[in-house]
């Protein structure tokens, strides 16, 4: 009884924390779902409002010996696809009265529109309605008797569009099969016989290969990992044993040098930039991988966690082996590093989201027109400036920035968050 | 501690400790002979070989004297050693390490090593598809790793992976031309420098290595034991330190003293940069007094209809009582402060409607004067405004305006007003040299004021709920931490269309609107905001970016130290009849005190130095908007647009001392509550 | 295990190929200039290959710089600094005089006039004009134009048609006014349509400013200029366009509304036009801006080739200069529809060509007019042109964005940069 009432109150709990969890979850990744799916969209599509997820490619047709778009056009009560002609004609937007928007006639919402001139549905009473508009004027709006669906009613002439001519590319002379209408989608359409761009949901894969053969992105993918693979494994070698001999070396002078070297994170990298460019001229490493990594393999952040840790293991393993005529180095590498891999794991991330991640100093350091050394930050930056009227690009450059080290990082999430869980800070 | 266990063999070293002594000599006379050679050669330099690097005098006496310094150290070392001091042997062995050190970087440095990375990057790209042996080589690696460890095809997979992947390594090393590799390096050997620098490597770790044996000989005490070996671990990240970090930070130093300008020899100006970036200055505007003020009213043509302007009874106040409109239409109405002079100061005008006529016709809307509501704001000129409003035939009205007026600019010349603050009569105007400055500083502070709550409280709640031993944890983790795993250009080009005007945003916003609206039969409007071009959320924006990406990060921080609570604390404290609550409260928070210290400390840290996630996603507009200007891309600013390096500089260093006081504050604080505990 | 396998791997990737590069003997001249996109640095590119193929005893090193906002002048800047600046770049017209004042570029006046094939009133004269100002009137030239532009107005036909309007500039003159009428019109078409939108950056602005009457500075460019009643009256007219809401909101990018088809009129310069050819679904067309109350208006775009003042080979530098802005390469760019040859101003072959690039299908000639009476882009010597730029658009964001008045902005504006400007020598 009571442990069914537990397990209930259990659940009831668990449910809640999952529902908190999903949301939570659906909120985080929404971002990269975005960037997923405008990666695979044409460009027309990313600007279709209101926005939408799936990628929807408009359909098209040959017409006149070249591909045009197509529009699904309800004709004498029958779906057709049609394509538009160069004709325009003179049309009008017909409405009632109170759909008429007296200060912008544009703006009037529109029942249908037809053309003028030689319609047999359309007959022009003479009759005229008169509104005043906010400027104190008088607008004057034509009657006319329009038969449409079979009956036949009485509309105000909002205004006069130019109206283009569709027709069946199949059947282009069936003037059964044509119709007039506005051509640009951003027009509202009429309420009858609406226009629609004639589309499916089609993923566009080729969007990634343009990219790659666009930008130079592999090579800079490759530089990327290099130069993070270079940077990780240096800053690892560097941290331990400096996070070592701070935490467990009691020398003179060792907290003053902790105190300085802690000082180092707070300055800002800016402070370098000039100095540091300049060293690199001095060097020779100027618009070279080299400038990504060796500088930044001395890394005060990872030394400063490094010794966190190590200070949390118990000092008496520590003593019993010096005691046992251990050397210090022999300490280090077999009591505490095997100590210490969730600790290690979670500098591994921290070092290879910081080096992946970079942009000022690549941006700086790596000449503009020199692709052979771009690293993904600059190429990507690039994308979004030289492509930015096409941001399903710009998204596919940022999904191939984005996902390799999200990849990996799903991949060797059990030695980077698991490792903390489960042996993490117990010592 | 034992001498004996620690250096076993140090008996067997073959050279007796006064051969060896000897030997350092003769190398010190060598290196004190280098070294005073190079010093002459860099003072006798007229100015450094390249136009662009001269830096002027001091940069070029302190790196002649920087390579004296070995000098110094081989004599005083020498002579220390001679006496058997043990200073002298740590000075050598210290000395002997550090040109072992640098030697082996100069050497690779002659062997093309560093800037042939680019063509090792180059190898892997020619050949890239080789590289998927790896992949496959850590696939069997997994997959021998998920075998019981007792199982006999767990070594051989295991052993089938190592054969891959160094298979894969010689086949890139092949067809990556190694050989040529090897091969150019021996070339090297063709250039004395070469063979010198390797001759020197050779000897200074002889020679280090055998002054480390003189343990006894020079009566090392356990201390001194100690230091060397904090000091040989420390070794990688101080020489790092003082080449990379140490120099070019003393460089930026020196030139935020400088006024510097590329292409010139850099002229000493003292501390007028950090003058002219930090003057500020607080001027009260005491004689807030009242104006003269006047009124008219036109009718739709223009026409002066009525006007008022008091200037005997209350000069601040004029009016135009109950004027019965005669036609409908728009009237206009012109309000203005009679100072002269530029003037500025608070007004206030108001339209009271007495009693309405019979219109017809609805006022149009977004008219900037309604009946009955008073605009108030400032007058900035002596031009006075105009206002109109829609009246209809017998509207009877009434207008107000009021105005109270302060003198021209109270702050001295070279500087601007930064903000007011009115209390009372009086006005508070704080003026600075460097507005931007300021402001920058502002916002930087702003983002971190905001960035620290919302990035740590969600975060130590989702770790709170992550720690519940639940299943499909693993999996919520993984994914709150993903968005910090992104490249903070990439996910500003996401964020950038989710911003857009028509983006994800505000259509998720519309339409929550439209369902609020459907529900409870309100009519609030779609709010329609813009997140990138508003001014007053420029900053939110990015901070909402941030924030996003840190949450992430922060939780498996927070994750990381709340496993480090024993369970057994728990368990104790539900015996004592702790509730949920008062458990997080008594044994959650403070055992995780270290874990906040250091994620509130390098939010900050990380918050103080924002550069990234303003640029990028503002960097559509150069430069970027004021409100997203953040104290390092000021900086950026002031270095890279306007040549200010030494300006620049000197920013740099107000926002380290900053940073630095914050962290010291807090590191004190938090070390005397762990004290305390 | 595994872990140990990659340190051993990577190690030894570390010995990997260490190339010498063979020696080379002749001349290497680096250049640079700021392509806008893949097609105009292929075509740099191109005009590089082919002016090295045809030059002995120099090697011609062409990089692409970034666009805009990708920090062109920034990594010129810090490249200057550090020495490793190339040979010969591109940089805008208002960075002349800041380039030219801080010695970073060479004063080309002896190897012009030593030259007896150069012509320097080839290209037009508002860019000379300022090409070879100094302010302590010594004869200098600066730089050539590598080519011009001016703005126009693009406009989407199929919007203008749903509207049932006239195409903008079809017979008589078109006005403000009529520009304002064209853009409620389309505006009210449908919830997402904008009749106008225009990029923030001060060209924009400073249009409806100079067809007002009004300009940034004063005659001799000592001082602001913007404190006048024509600075109310333009700013009162764009101000409306913004607050009325028939404009792109001031500050977001308007170019991709435009290419997208819900932008009915769209202000830019020639270079817009490739990815308009390119990425346009709709029919569109090009038309000179309206003209303002105090006449038409427009800005003459341009930016010249320079010599890095450290180069150590400056005739090969100055002839390269040269090649670059010869009739036949500025002809390969404009071809590309992003330029427009700074020669056109007198050569009828590079106007020939000009008008025809796209088969004639885009109306040329409507940036040809705008260049006649286009005020030049000009650099600011007596004064921090970033920083005014900078104050100047502060104010103005303000003012499009409704929340200051274009009386405010022309009563304080001048105070606001005045600590900007030198004191007149």
């Amino acid at each position: 009884m009571t442990s069914n009432r537990r397990l209930i109150q259990l659940w009831t709990l668990r449910g809640i924390i999952y529902v908190v969890l999903v949301a939570c979850a659906l909120l985080m990744l929404f971002p990269f779902i975005y960037m997923l799916f405008t990666s695979l969209k044409t460009s027309d599509d990313v600007y279709n409002v209101p926005p939408r997820l799936l990628p929807n490619k408009p359909l098209s047709a040959m017409y006149n010996g070249a591909e045009v778009p197509l529009y699904r056009a309800t004709i004498n009560g029958q779906e057709i696809d049609v394509v538009s002609t160069e004709e325009k004609v003179t049309g009008g937007r017909f409405t009632t009265m109170d759909q008429v928007d007296v200060d912008k006639p544009t703006g009037s919402a529109s029942l249908l529109d037809l053309p003028l001139e030689n319609n047999p549905n359309l007959k022009d009473t003479g009759r005229v309605e008169t509104r005043t508009n906010s400027k104190g004027e008088a607008k004057e709006f034509p009657i006319y008797e329009v038969t449409y669906n079979g009956q036949t009613r009485d509309l105000v002439l909002a205004f006069t569009p130019k109206l283009n001519k569709f027709v069946d590319p199949k059947d282009p002379e069936n003037v059964e099969r044509q119709t007039y209408a506005l051509l640009s989608e951003f027009a509202a359409p009429p309420e009858e016989n609406p226009l629609n761009r004639a589309e499916k949901v089609e993923f566009q894969w080729k969007n990634y290969e343009a990219i790659f053969s666009l930008r130079n992105l592999d090579r800079s993918l490759l530089n990327t990992s290099f130069v993070t693979i270079g940077v990780v494994l240096g800053q690892i070698v560097t941290s331990i044993f400096g996070g070592y001999a701070f935490s467990r070396i009691p020398f003179k002078g060792r907290n003053t040098l902790f105190i300085a070297y802690l000082g180092s994170i707070m300055i800002p990298f800016a402070v370098l930039i000039v100095p540091m460019y300049r060293l690199m001229v001095v060097l020779g490493w100027q618009n070279r991988l080299v400038s990504l990594i060796v500088p930044w393999i001395f890394t005060a952040y990872g030394t400063f966690m490094m010794r966190q840790f190590f200070m949390t293991i118990p000092k008496e393993i520590e003593e019993a082996a010096l005691l046992d005529g251990c050397s210090r180095f022999r300490i280090l590498w077999r009591i505490f590093v095997p100590l210490s891999t969730p600790a290690i794991a979670t500098q591994v991330i921290f070092t290879f989201l910081y080096a992946w991640n970079s942009f000022l100093w690549p941006f700086i350091i790596i000449n503009l027109g020199n692709k052979q050394d771009y690293v993904l930050t600059l190429s990507l930056i690039e994308l979004g400036n030289v492509y930015r009227t096409e941001p399903n690009l710009v998204m596919t450059g940022a999904a191939v920035t984005i996902l390799p080290p999200m990849i990996i990082f799903i991949l060797a999430q059990k030695y980077f968050i698991e490792g903390i869980a489960t042996s993490g800070l117990k010592g | 501690m034992s001498d004996v266990t620690l250096h076993p063999r140090s008996q067997e070293w073959p050279a007796s400790p006064s051969s060896i002594v000897t030997a350092a000599m003769i190398w010190h006379a060598v290196l004190v002979v280098l070294s005073i050679l190079v010093a002459i050669s860099i003072f006798q330099m007229d100015r450094f070989p390249n136009k662009n690097d001269d830096l002027g005098n001091a940069v070029q006496g302190f790196v002649g004297l920087v390579a004296l310094l070995p000098a110094v150290i081989a004599v005083w070392s020498s002579i220390l050693m001679l006496r058997r001091h043990s200073l002298g042997r740590m000075l050598a062995l210290a000395l002997n390490y550090v040109m072992f050190v640098l030697g082996i970087f100069y050497l690779l440095h002659l062997w093309g090593l560093f800037v042939g990375f680019d063509d090792i990057a180059n190898a892997l790209h020619e050949n890239r598809t080789w590289l998927i042996g790896f992949a496959f080589a850590y696939l069997a690696f997994r997959l021998a790793g998920r075998i019981p460890e007792k199982s006999p095809w767990r070594n051989p997979i295991e052993m089938i992976a190592v054969g891959l992947s160094m298979l894969t390594l010689i086949v890139l090393l092949w067809t990556g031309d190694a050989v040529k590799g090897l091969e150019h390096i021996f070339k090297t050997y063709s250039e004395p420098r070469t063979i010198f620098t390797t001759l020197a490597i050779c000897i200074s770790a002889f020679i280090a290595y055998s002054l480390l044996k003189l343990g006894r000989y020079f009566g090392e005490t356990p201390e001194q034991r100690i230091a060397w070996q904090g000091w040989l671990m420390l070794s990688p990240n101080i020489l790092g330190f003082a080449i990379f970090f140490a120099g070019p930070l003393l460089l930026s130093f020196y030139i935020s003293f400088t006024k510097s300008v590329p292409g010139h020899t850099p002229d000493f100006v003292g501390l007028s940069n950090y003058r002219n970036i930090l003057s500020i200055e607080f001027k009260i505007q005491s004689d807030l007094r009242d104006v003269n003020t006047s009124v008219v009213l036109r009718d739709p043509n223009g026409e002066e209809l009525a006007s008022n302007d008091d200037t005997e009874g209350n000069p601040a106040l004029s009016r135009i009582e109950e004027f019965t409109l005669p036609a409908t239409g728009l009237y206009a109405v012109h309000a203005q402060a009679g100072e002269t002079g530029r003037t500025t100061g608070p007004y206030s005008l108001a339209i009271a409607q007495v009693s309405a006529g019979a219109g017809e016709v609805a006022p149009p809307e977004k008219l900037p004067l309604e009946y009955g509501k008073t605009v108030t704001g400032e007058l900035k000129s002596q031009a006075g405004a105009d206002w109109q409003f829609y009246g209809t035939t017998g509207d009877v009205v009434t207008i107000t305006m009021r105005g109270k007026v302060y003198p021209s600019s109270v702050l001295d010349s070279g500087y601007n007003e930064l903000d007011h603050f009115t209390v009372g009569s009086k006005r508070l105007v704080i003026g600075a040299r460097e507005t931007l400055f300021w402001q920058s500083l502002r916002n930087t502070l702003l983002f971190c004021l905001l960035l620290v709550p919302l990035s740590i409280i969600p975060a130590l709640a989702l770790a709170i709920l992550l720690n519940s031993k639940i299943p499909g944890m693993h999996f919520f983790r993984a994914v709150y931490f993903l968005p910090s795993v992104a490249a903070v250009v990439g996910t500003a080009m996401i964020w950038r269309q989710l911003y857009d005007s028509r983006g994800f945003i505000n259509f998720g916003l519309a339409e929550i609107t439209q369902f609020i609206n459907s529900i409870l039969g309100t009519s609030i409007a779609d709010p329609e905001i813009r997140w990138l071009t508003n001014p007053s959320l420029i900053l939110f924006s990015v901070v909402l970016l941030a924030t996003w990406q840190a949450i992430g990060f922060n939780t498996v921080l927070f994750l990381a130290g709340l496993q480090g609570v024993p369970r057994e604390l728990y368990e104790a404290a539900y015996v004592d009849g702790a509730n949920r609550w008062k458990q997080f409260l008594n044994v959650t928070l403070p055992l995780l005190a270290p874990t906040t210290f250091f994620v509130i400390v390098t939010t900050i840290i990380t918050g103080l130095q924002v550069f990234a996630e303003p640029y990028a996603l503002l960097s559509e507009t150069d430069p970027i908007p004021i409100e997203g200007t953040t104290s390092v891309y000021y900086l950026y600013r002031k270095s890279f647009k306007s040549f200010e390096f030494g300006y620049g500089s000197s920013v740099a260093w107000i926002i380290f001392a900053m940073i630095f006081a914050i962290t010291l504050i807090q590191f004190r604080f938090t070390r005397a509550k762990a004290y305390e505990d | 295990m595994f872990k140990r396998l990659f340190v051993v791997v990577l190690l030894a990737a570390l010995i990997l190929p260490v190339l010498p590069t063979s020696a080379q003997d002749e001349i290497t001249l680096r250049w640079r200039t700021r392509p806008d996109n893949q097609a105009e640095i292929d075509v740099y590119q191109a005009a590089s290959d082919e002016i090295d193929a045809a030059w002995d005893g120099v090697t011609l090193q062409y990089e692409p710089g970034g666009s805009e906002t990708a920090g062109y002048q920034d990594t010129l800047i810090t490249e200057i600094t550090a020495g490793t600046a190339p040979d010969v770049f591109w940089i805008p017209g208002t960075d002349v005089a800041r380039f030219a004042k801080l010695g970073l570029i060479l004063n080309l006046a002896d190897l012009a006039a030593a030259d007896a094939d150069f012509d320097v009133n080839a290209f037009y004269p508002q860019q000379i004009e300022q090409l070879t100002y100094s302010p302590d009137g010594s004869t200098v030239l600066w730089g050539i134009p590598r080519d011009a532009s001016a703005f126009v107005i693009f406009y989407n036909k199929d919007l203008f048609d749903a509207a049932g309007l006239d195409y903008p500039g079809m017979g008589a003159s078109w006005t403000w006014d009529d520009f304002r009428a064209d853009a409620e019109a389309i505006t009210a078409l449908g919830e997402e349509t904008k009749g106008f939108g225009m990029n923030a950056w001060w060209a924009n602005w400073g249009y409806f400013v100079n067809a007002a009457g009004s300009s940034f500075f004063n005659e001799d460019r000592t001082a602001c200029g913007l404190g006048n009643e024509a600075t109310v009256e333009a700013l009162t007219f764009a101000q409306a366009l913004y607050t009325d809401g028939l404009a792109v909101p001031w500050g977001e990018d308007s170019e991709p509304g435009f290419v997208a088809g819900n932008v009915g009129m769209f202000v830019n310069g020639r270079w817009g036009t490739p990815n308009l050819i390119a990425n346009a679904t709709f029919n569109w067309d090009a038309a000179e801006l309206p003209a303002g109350p105090a006449g038409q208006s427009n800005w003459l775009f341009w930016g010249a080739y320079v010599v890095n003042a450290n180069t150590e080979h400056p005739q090969e530098a100055w002839e390269l200069v040269k090649k670059l802005t010869s009739a036949d390469i500025q002809g390969k760019v404009a071809a590309l529809g992003a330029n427009i040859p700074s020669r056109a101003y007198s050569d009828q072959a590079a106007i020939d060509a000009f008008l025809a690039t796209f088969d004639g299908k885009v109306n040329n000639q409507a940036w040809l007019n705008g260049l006649n009476y286009g005020v030049a882009e000009a650099p600011l010597w007596a004064g921090d042109w970033s920083e005014i730029d900078r104050v100047y658009g502060e104010e103005i964001n303000k003012v499009l964005k409704g929340e200051e008045t274009p009386q405010e902005f022309a009563d304080t504006i001048c105070d606001k940069v005045s600590g900007y400007f030198e004191a007149a020598q």
